[in-house]
Formats: C-alpha cells, sequence, structure tokens
C-alpha cells in the first residue's frame, strides 16, 4: 500500500507509515480544535516535496482569512500559493449553480487542476446545503469514487462531534477519521487526537496528545508499554521504614520486590513517607532512587532537615 | 469489414475483456468513471477517442469505426494504445500493478488464443 507521509512530528509512526494514497479522510472535530492548521500542516509538507494541493473553502472560513492566520506557521510557504497550492472558492460557485451541481464543479475542478490532493473546508457547510440525507448521501458516495480514480487523497474538514462519527454517511464511507478535540485546565488547554478509523494500514489506537506550535502541530504519541513479561525474582524478605507502629502494622516492613503505592491529599506526609522508607535502607547501605516530578532537590532537602 | 474496421474491433473486443476483469475489482460504477478520466487524458491528444461509447454492458467502438473510416491514415494504433496504457497505469495504481499485470497478461493469452 502506497501512503502519503504527513510529515508532522511522530503522525507517521502512530500511523505506521503514513495515510494510505488515494483515501478519503474526514478531520472531525469542534471549532477550534486546529483541524485547519492540522491538515494545512500535512498539506504544505506534501507540496513542499512534489504534490499538487487543491484546498477548497466554502463558508466556514475564507480563503483571506485562512492564510493571513495560517502564515505565522513556519510550515506555511508563501512561494507555493498559487502554483502547487491552489486555494479555491467553493462556496461561491455552491451559491451560484446550486448544491446538485457540487460534484460537477469538483469534478471539473480536478481536471483543470490535476490535483493529487484535495481539502474541502469545511465539509459541513456541503452537508448543510444538501436538503436530504439521502441526497448527500449520494453524493459523498459518488465524490469518493470519482476522487479515487483522479489519483486524489482527499481530506474533508467538518466541525463534527464525537457522536455524529457513528451515524453520518461521510463517516461511512471515508477510509480514516481523524478525530480532534481539547480539555481545558486551570494552566493550559490539552489537545487530543485519535485516530477512529484508517483503512488500508494499522495504526496506533487510543488519544494521542498535541500541540500547536509556532513550528505546526507536534504530537505526543499514546505511550505503549511494553508487552514483555516481566520476571523478577520475589523474596519473603521485608524492608521497613523505621517508623515502629507501621512497621509491626506491615508484620515487618513492605515486601521486597513489590510495588506500593502511596496515596493521599496534599500536606498527608506522602513524600515524608517516601523518604524515610529511603533513608532507612540508606542507613542499611542500601540504595535508594527518588524521581520528582513536582519538588526540586532542594525543597525536599529543606523538608527531610526540617523533619530532623 | 475494411481492415481499419476490424482493427478497430479487435480493439474493441481487448477494451472489453479489460473492462469485465476490472468489474471484478473496482464495481462497474467506478470502471465507468475510469473509462471516463482515461478519455479525458487521451483526449487532450486524440478527440476521436471520445467516440468511444460505455455503458452497463460494456465498451462500443461503432462510432470510431464509423468516423474513423474517411480517415484511412488516422492513427488507430497509437491512440488506442495510449488509451490502454493510460487505462492499465491507472488501474495499477488503484489495485495495485501486480494485480494490474496479471490482468493484462490473462486477456492477452486470450486474445492470442482467439486469433
Amino acid at each position: 500500500m502506497e501512503r502519503i507521509k504527513t510529515g508532522i512530528k511522530n503522525l507517521d509512526e502512530i500511523l505506521h507509515g503514513g495515510i494510505p494514497l488515494y483515501s478519503l479522510n474526514v478531520i472531525s472535530g469542534s471549532p477550534g480544535s486546529g483541524k485547519t492548521i492540522f491538515v494545512q500542516n500535512i498539506v504544505f509538507n506534501n507540496v513542499k516535496n512534489g504534490f499538487k494541493c487543491l484546498y477548497l473553502t466554502t463558508i466556514a472560513e475564507s480563503q483571506l482569512k485562512l492564510v493571513r492566520h495560517l502564515q505565522e506557521f513556519a510550515f506555511f510557504s508563501d512561494d507555493l500559493i498559487g502554483e502547487s497550492f491552489i486555494y479555491e472558492d467553493l462556496g461561491l460557485v455552491i451559491r451560484k449553480r446550486g448544491a446538485d451541481q457540487v460534484l460537477n464543479c469538483i469534478t471539473e475542478m480536478i481536471r483543470k487542476r490535476r490535483p493529487s490532493i484535495l481539502v474541502i473546508d469545511s465539509f459541513k457547510a456541503i452537508r448543510d446545503m444538501f436538503n436530504d440525507e439521502k441526497g448527500f448521501k449520494t453524493f459523498v458516495f459518488d465524490l469518493a469514487a470519482s476522487l479515487s480514480i483522479w489519483e486524489v487523497t482527499v481530506f474533508l474538514v467538518g466541525e463534527y462531534q464525537e457522536g455524529e462519527t457513528n451515524t453520518l454517511s461521510e463517516f461511512a464511507i471515508a477510509d480514516g477519521i481523524f478525530y480532534l478535540y481539547g480539555q481545558e485546565e486551570k494552566r493550559f488547554q490539552k489537545r487530543y487526537l485519535r485516530i477512529l478509523k484508517m483503512r488500508g494500514t494499522s495504526f496506533a489506537q487510543g488519544e494521542h496528545l498535541f500541540e500547536i506550535t509556532p513550528a505546526g502541530i507536534e504530537i505526543y504519541p499514546r505511550m505503549k508499554p511494553d508487552t514483555e513479561t516481566l520476571k523478577y525474582e520475589t523474596t519473603s524478605e521485608r524492608r521497613s521504614f523505621g517508623v515502629k507502629g507501621l512497621d509491626e502494622m506491615l508484620g515487618g516492613g513492605l515486601q521486597e520486590g513489590t510495588v506500593t503505592l502511596i496515596s493521599g491529599g496534599t500536606g498527608t506526609g506522602k513524600t515524608t513517607f517516601a523518604l524515610k522508607f529511603l533513608l532507612e535502607g540508606a542507613g542499611k547501605g542500601e540504595k535508594g532512587l527518588y524521581l520528582s516530578f513536582e519538588e526540586p532537590l532542594e525543597q525536599l532537602r529543606r523538608n527531610a532537615y526540617q523533619l530532623n | 469489414m475494411s481492415d481499419l474496421a476490424e482493427k478497430i474491433a479487435r480493439y474493441e473486443r481487448f477494451l472489453n475483456e479489460v473492462w469485465s476483469s476490472s468489474v471484478k475489482y473496482l464495481g462497474l460504477f467506478s470502471v465507468q468513471l475510469l473509462m471516463e478520466r482515461v478519455v479525458f487524458d487521451v483526449a487532450t491528444e486524440y478527440r476521436e477517442i471520445e467516440l468511444v461509447k460505455w455503458d452497463e454492458k460494456g465498451i462500443s467502438c461503432e462510432e470510431v469505426a464509423q468516423v474513423l473510416q474517411e480517415e484511412p491514415n488516422f492513427p488507430v494504433d497509437d491512440m488506442f494504445m495510449k488509451f490502454i496504457t493510460k487505462y492499465v497505469e491507472v488501474l495499477a495504481k488503484l489495485i495495485g500493478s501486480e494485480k494490474a499485470e496479471r490482468i493484462m497478461e490473462k486477456i492477452k493469452e486470450e486474445t492470442i488464443k482467439e486469433e
């Protein structure tokens, strides 16, 4: 199976090599989830490698706004616009000729421009122009069949919610579905990408974190734990905390070779227990390793010193 | 039947073989789209290829034969060879070059047997 590389950091590894050539992919997500930047990043990376792209805007975002907002990214290249990266306003054509002429309009544009990649942004806007689901379904089916014959890899961008991916016809016909979403947190926004479907290739499932940086999209793939069975020796030896009552309650301490989770609210003494456990071992000549994700070494030292 | 008409009839038989074999992999709808695309491409050099007609049953070169009757020096072989080459090229990209080659070999064998 021939593929196109996305060129986005870590995405080709998640896709086990890239997106299958001539596939039809839906990039879905809420407004602001990063869909347009995601697809433009893929397209610019490919256009720089000799591909030709036809980018059809509808009524969600005008060409002017697209270019204005995207030129700040490192992947954007002014020189390619108009030559290998062609913007066309499909919305204008549809408004003039009507929804029943969309397929003909797109086919005419494909014949004229001969792109290897086609983007329709937003495809949801086209869906909204059709009065009935049946007519729209036929249109999507014909579009998918026609574009693969013209050797075009397609990206349909749309403001879809996750639930819609199970019900709307474009998702049944699509070869690939990317779903982008975010989660607001107190200090920053977390962005996630999930691949819901990808015909013709295996891929790393689950949610992958991503970031929108000045360079473009950067993905941090979901960590897959090593499936190899962990083998280690167990003994009946006990390792104590050096805290009399606690060690008695534990029958002499924690069993060697086991993993213990110390949990509790802020200030309940989790860190102190862990430090005390290591200190007790160190006193017996055992080596301990403390990995801290929050408190720096100096603070740990100071806390331990104050606790004697 | 004139030599030219016979030649075009041979191409018609060959194209129909290719058509039937492609339907197996692409389905009738996509094969019709593929025909449309290849005709569009070849027509940039030979407008006469637009006279090739097709429906659910297959391909007809009857109109080509009629029109070219008046033009004995028309490069029929070049036009059809370009059509077939382009068709197979796109087919190979869609279903893989191994399958496309297998289809072509099988058709060639059958055509040789018939002749």
